[in-house]
């Protein structure tokens, strides 16, 4: 049933739609990044279609490929019980895409998610910050132009921070407590 | 972030928000989160939940490592289901090579995870009860649990970082005595079962704190993508075991529970009964269950016996090419989901053609549970955050990877 | 013309193609083992049996090696259909009868046809219910090469090697039926001066090398394509290396220089990339950083031309650095230090033959050559001798730690540097003059840098980076950049690009210019 809603979804957006497969049973549309948002809202509001779950958002890095990332939107009906996959490719010049964080409320989080770890911007987002990692990480790890061991700059301790932590040192280990193997 | 001028003059005292930093290291907060609360007296204004202590790269490293090296790193996502994580990624991985496990896999797969399923759901309730207050009933949950580890350390040789799961099959077949193993493991934990459920079930403090708290509608829940006992509590049938079975769900029976008003009690019960129903679903199968090899038999997917391996250069061959260059999976993408212990756990795997993944992501039910954690706890005080932070059931390995 | 049609794709080829050829210009990989397109065809190893349709009306025929079929005009072949898929697993299955199992030993695993193919057409468990045939293992062939006659499928790829490539005729095939081994004949070695190229050859572990044995697993390796600096000739090569230590040399296909092909002295150069190395920048025997090292060494520099004159400086040119750094060594010596006295250096000649060992051992004399116009290129070595020992050189700046001088001028050299008032040498290497230098810069080596070489024919090539510099290193023309611009006359280019646009154009006008 999913390969008949691609199918009208096809009919619908005509230009917008790249491209459209069924391998391995995955019914996957790729649409262009600019006609995003309307197909993403015609297939969430559509009473024939009611694809009301953001399943999975997440981003693939095709290195060596143009256009280079492909953002993927996994939806799904909770009523009738069917999935799509919607891809949407985003060059590595431009890596700009619209926010559906106003579709989709776990889009928030997973858009700032492929920000972290891609570099991937989304227009509109209300708070686009990493999430997993920390504000002073360089880089977006999950390209694949970023080596795996690559080291990180050391965060300074806040003043306060450092203090705190040469009293305990002293203090511990200056004054052992009763049975401690310092 | 403190609104000094939001001061509030109540009964001629004056009052001004405070910031609260709850976390990441704090008993409550399953595996680090960190919490910054604004409140206003008990009441919590704003919420900024900051995730990622226990980010380690998998994905990243999953890139770099060839696809049976993956199951380590899934072992360590929900670390107390592991066993429903390897085999959601053998599942994956099977789709895109187009091969089928054996019946018997399908159906230790089932068993086993189950099995896993109940570990997950007995320390939710174990930690929800401690965090209350009610230390008892963390003890029986985990003795029940210990007696579940025990058995699945004696079928995959560890407690917690299995890595069971194999693409194509199963490390090893289950143990010979594992069904009357099972029978006196079985016995326990339903006698436990009952214990917790008088313990907790009507007591009053319990439900002071767990009903009406935590709520969330039916369409918020759809729209955060909440998925398994979450989504369930609000109402909505959603369980990937029935609405697309896979392994031996689809020749099963079993129910699944479902509640009506998405408050922390409706999702305690709700993980209450999946248990009992767990424990239907390995009775079944351990009856069903048929014979038969657990490894298909695909020498390009499955490791060779090692008899073969040290007495023929085909199976040295074999091992060789299949352990340093890893399966040649066929190039493709596939998302593949299945219910984990949280709710649906899905891989989004893309493979380039060669033995290591191209991209494999993890769509964690925990990330997606835990979207909506302001809506769920501003407005509330700070004391409800507690039972709502537990019912959740957020697993630090699941959220971050 | 004959046109043929494989796999259901139409070819066109010339007289005399085979098929196998005809089916690799299509992308179709036919697998072989005794096949080899530098060598006679023996068809003896049976594993590119391919299909080809007969004549209208006619039986099926006999499956046939592709790789001594000759393409007839209007032939069909087929190289993936199921009698030729049952062919390749009974080839397959009948090698691996007596196979050892030494997969986890074998340096050639990783890189080895037999587990390829196995994994690709055969995947079937052994139905062999005796013991193996035993031969001879670990049997030393000659100084590089051991043998070992139970991993050996007697393609006789080394034993057509030495017969066609390098005419000497060692090995031969003793024995017969299931004892069938690879030998060199009575009273021989196999001691010809390209004996690792049969190692290379060999599409199985029977041969190895005894340098390479045991060193490393082939999958640690990283492969960079670079050439050899053993002698003129300029072989292209992979440069394998693992963990910044350089484990192996291979020769890399180039139809131009060197074909297949490798010399084994060339091969074991690759020492010469961790033997010796300069450690870190140091002045007077001082270890610095390379910010003070420059300050330091322009302000001697200075100081010691000002002293002595641009007719006492003396330049050394190198024929083993790179076309980028002797073009900007041109332009410092020139340029920036002002120095009228040229010379090149480099290792002395040796021995050559007559098919890729060329007696010139440096890889880049012609490179040096055509940096210069014709009427003012550098001087000979025995005149930098004759200069230093009359006394009239005080400034001596050195590329390169090699002296190509031997035995008793060698000594003469030696002594006559000592007395020198200001010694820079700049090399990867410090040998026996580094302890003598006043100053002493470190130089990456071909392996750690990009550069360009021109070999004995003209043809240039260049390298890729592979390894991360050791000791700092740095390619030389990085450090004349930064020279030149300490000492107030700075070069017109800082970036690599630049620099290539210039020197690129200077060599052409050079060399059309000599050739008229």
């Amino acid at each position: 049933m999913s390969a008949e809603d691609i199918k009208r979804l096809g009919r619908k957006f005509r230009k917008e739609i790249i491209d459209t497969s069924d391998r391995l049973g995955m019914d996957t549309a790729l649409v262009t990044k600019e006609s995003l948002v309307e197909v993403l809202t015609y297939l969430r509001d559509d009473e024939k279609l009611q694809y009301n779950m953001l399943r999975h958002l997440t981003c693939v890095d095709y290195l060596h490929r143009e256009p280079r990332f492909e953002v993927v939107y996994a939806l799904y009906s909770v009523s009738r019980r069917q999935q799509v996959v919607i891809k949407a490719p985003v060059t590595e010049d431009d890596p700009v895409i619209d926010s559906i964080h106003h579709l989709y409320g776990c889009a928030n989080w997973a858009e700032r998610e492929v920000w972290d770890m891609y570099g991937i911007r989304f227009k509109g987002h209300p708070d686009l910050r990493r999430i997993l990692l920390y504000e002073e990480f360089e880089g977006h790890p999950l390209r694949k132009d970023y080596e795996k061991q690559a080291s990180q700059p050391r965060v300074e301790l806040l003043r306060a921070e450092r203090d705190a932590f040469e009293e305990f040192k002293t203090y511990h280990l200056g004054e052992p407590a009763e049975g401690s193997r310092v | 972030m403190v609104d000094t001028n939001h001061d509030m003059d109540t009964a001629g005292i004056h009052t001004a928000p405070m910031l609260l930093n709850m976390g990441p290291s704090h008993p409550a907060m399953h595996g680090t989160v960190r919490m910054v609360l604004t409140l206003d007296g008990e009441t919590v204004i704003k919420c900024d939940a900051e995730i990622g202590y226990l980010h380690r790269g998998f994905e990243k490293e999953c890139e770099h490592s060839t696809w049976t090296q993956v199951f380590p790193y899934t072992d360590r996502l929900n670390y107390v289901s592991p066993l429903l994580n390897n085999f959601g990624f053998a599942l994956a991985v099977e789709k895109l090579l187009e091969i089928e496990a054996t019946p018997r896999c399908n159906y230790i797969r089932t068993i086993m995870g189950e099995v896993a399923r109940l570990s997950d759901h007995l320390t939710c309730m174990g930690a929800g009860s401690l965090e209350l207050g009610g230390f008892s009933g963390f003890l029986y949950a985990i003795e029940a649990r210990e007696l579940v580890w025990d058995l699945i350390e004696e079928v995959t040789g560890a407690r917690l970082t299995v890595s069971y799961g194999r693409i194509g099959g199963l490390k090893n077949d289950l143990t010979a005595d594992f069904a009357e193993r099972w029978k006196v493991v079985r016995e326990r934990v339903l006698r436990i079962w009952e214990d917790i459920n008088r313990l907790l079930t009507k007591n009053r403090i319990f439900l002071d704190r767990m009903e009406g708290t935590g709520v969330i509608s039916q369409a918020d829940a759809i729209s955060y993508g909440l998925t398994g006992p979450m989504l369930r509590s609000t109402g909505v049938d959603y369980d990937i075991r029935k609405d697309k079975p896979y392994f031996a769900y689809g020749e099963l029976d079993f129910d699944v529970p479902v509640g009506t008003r998405g408050d922390n009690y409706d999702r305690y019960l709700v993980r209450l009964e999946e248990i009992r129903q767990s424990i239907r679903i390995i009775d079944q199968a351990l009856l069903k269950l048929p014979d038969g090899p657990v490894n298909c038999d695909d020498p390009r997917v499955v490791l060779p016996e090692k008899e073969r391996v040290y007495n023929s250069i085909e199976g040295m061959i074999n091992h060789f090419k299949l352990v340093f260059e890893g399966i040649q999976v066929p190039a493709g993408e596939i998302y593949s989901y299945t219910e984990g212990g949280n709710g649906e756990l899905g891989y989004y795997i893309v493979s380039n053609g060669t033995g290591k993944p191209w991209k494999v992501s993890i769509r964690s039910p925990s990330f997606y549970n835990m979207c909506p954690i302001s809506k769920f706890v501003e407005g509330g005080m700070v004391a409800d955050i507690i039972p709502t932070f537990d019912t959740i059931n957020m697993i630090g390995g699941e959220i971050d990877r | 013309m004959p046109k043929c049609t494989i796999n259901g794709q139409a070819i066109e080829v010339d007289r005399g193609v085979t098929v196998i050829q005809a089916a690799a210009e299509l992308g179709f990989d036919v697998p072989h083992f005794c096949y080899h397109p530098a060598l006679s065809v023996p068809a003896n190893c049976r594993m590119c049996l391919i299909e080809i349709e007969p004549p209208p009306g006619r039986p099926p025929m006999k499956l046939q090696p592709a790789c001594y079929t000759q393409v007839a005009e209007g032939m069909v072949v087929q190289t993936e259909s199921e009698r030729v898929l049952q062919a390749r697993r009974a080839v397959l299955e009948f090698i691996l009868v007596n196979h050892p199992v030494d997969c986890p030993i074998c340096d050639q695993a990783g890189e080895c046809k037999l587990q390829d193919y196995y994994m690709d057409y055969d995947a079937q468990a052994s139905r062999v219910r005796t013991s193996k045939v035993s031969k001879a293992k670990v049997l030393p062939l000659g100084p590089e090469v051991v043998y070992d006659g139970e991993r050996c499928i007697l393609c006789t790829r080394c034993v057509r090697f030495c017969d066609e490539v390098t005419g000497t005729s060692e090995l031969t095939v003793t024995e017969r039926g299931d004892r069938s081994e690879i030998r060199t004949f009575a009273g021989r070695e196999l001691d010809n001066a390209y004996s690792l190229c049969t190692v290379d050859l060999c599409p199985v572990g029977a041969l190895t090398s005894r340098d390479f044995r045991f060193k490393c697993r082939v999958w640690l390796l990283t492969s960079t394509d670079s050439i050899c600096t053993g002698c003129s000739r300029g072989c292209s090569i992979h440069l394998e290396h693992h963990r910044n230590e350089i484990q192996r040399y291979r020769p890399r296909f180039n139809p131009e220089i060197n074909e297949y092909w490798m010399c084994d002295a060339g091969r074991h150069t690759y020492n010469e990339v961790h033997r010796d190395r300069v450690q870190a920048p140091a002045v007077g025997g001082q270890a610095l950083t390379w910010p003070r090292a420059y300050e330091q060494t322009a302000a001697r520099l200075k100081a010691a031309v000002e002293a002595h004159g641009a007719d006492a400086t003396a330049f050394v040119f190198s024929p083993q650095a790179a076309c980028e750094d002797l073009y900007a060594a041109r332009g410092f010596a020139e340029g920036a230090l002002g120095a009228t006295r040229h010379y090149v250096g480099g290792r002395p000649e040796g021995a050559g033959d007559d098919f890729l060992i060329t007696p010139d051992k440096n890889p880049n004399r012609n490179g040096l050559l055509v940096m210069f116009p014709r009427d003012r290129r550098p001087a000979p070595f025995q005149r930098l001798l004759a200069d230093l020992e009359a006394g009239e050189i005080k400034v001596l700046y050195m590329m390169g730690s090699e002296i190509p001088l031997d035995g008793e001028e060698r000594a003469r050299f030696l002594a006559a540097v000592a007395k020198v008032d200001l010694f820079v040498l700049q090399a990867p290497r410090q040998d026996e003059l580094g302890p003598l230098a006043h100053v002493l810069l470190p130089a990456a080596t071909h392996a750690e840098k990009e550069g360009t070489y021109v070999n004995c024919d003209g043809i240039a090539q260049q390298t890729r980076q592979g390894l991360q510099p050791i000791g700092g290193a740095l390619p030389e023309w990085q450090v004349f950049v930064q020279l030149a611009r300490r000492l107030e006359k700075p070069l017109a280019y800082s970036f690599v690009k630049q620099l290539r646009d210039e020197m690129f154009k200077v060599m052409e006008e050079n060399s059309a210019a000599a050739a008229s």
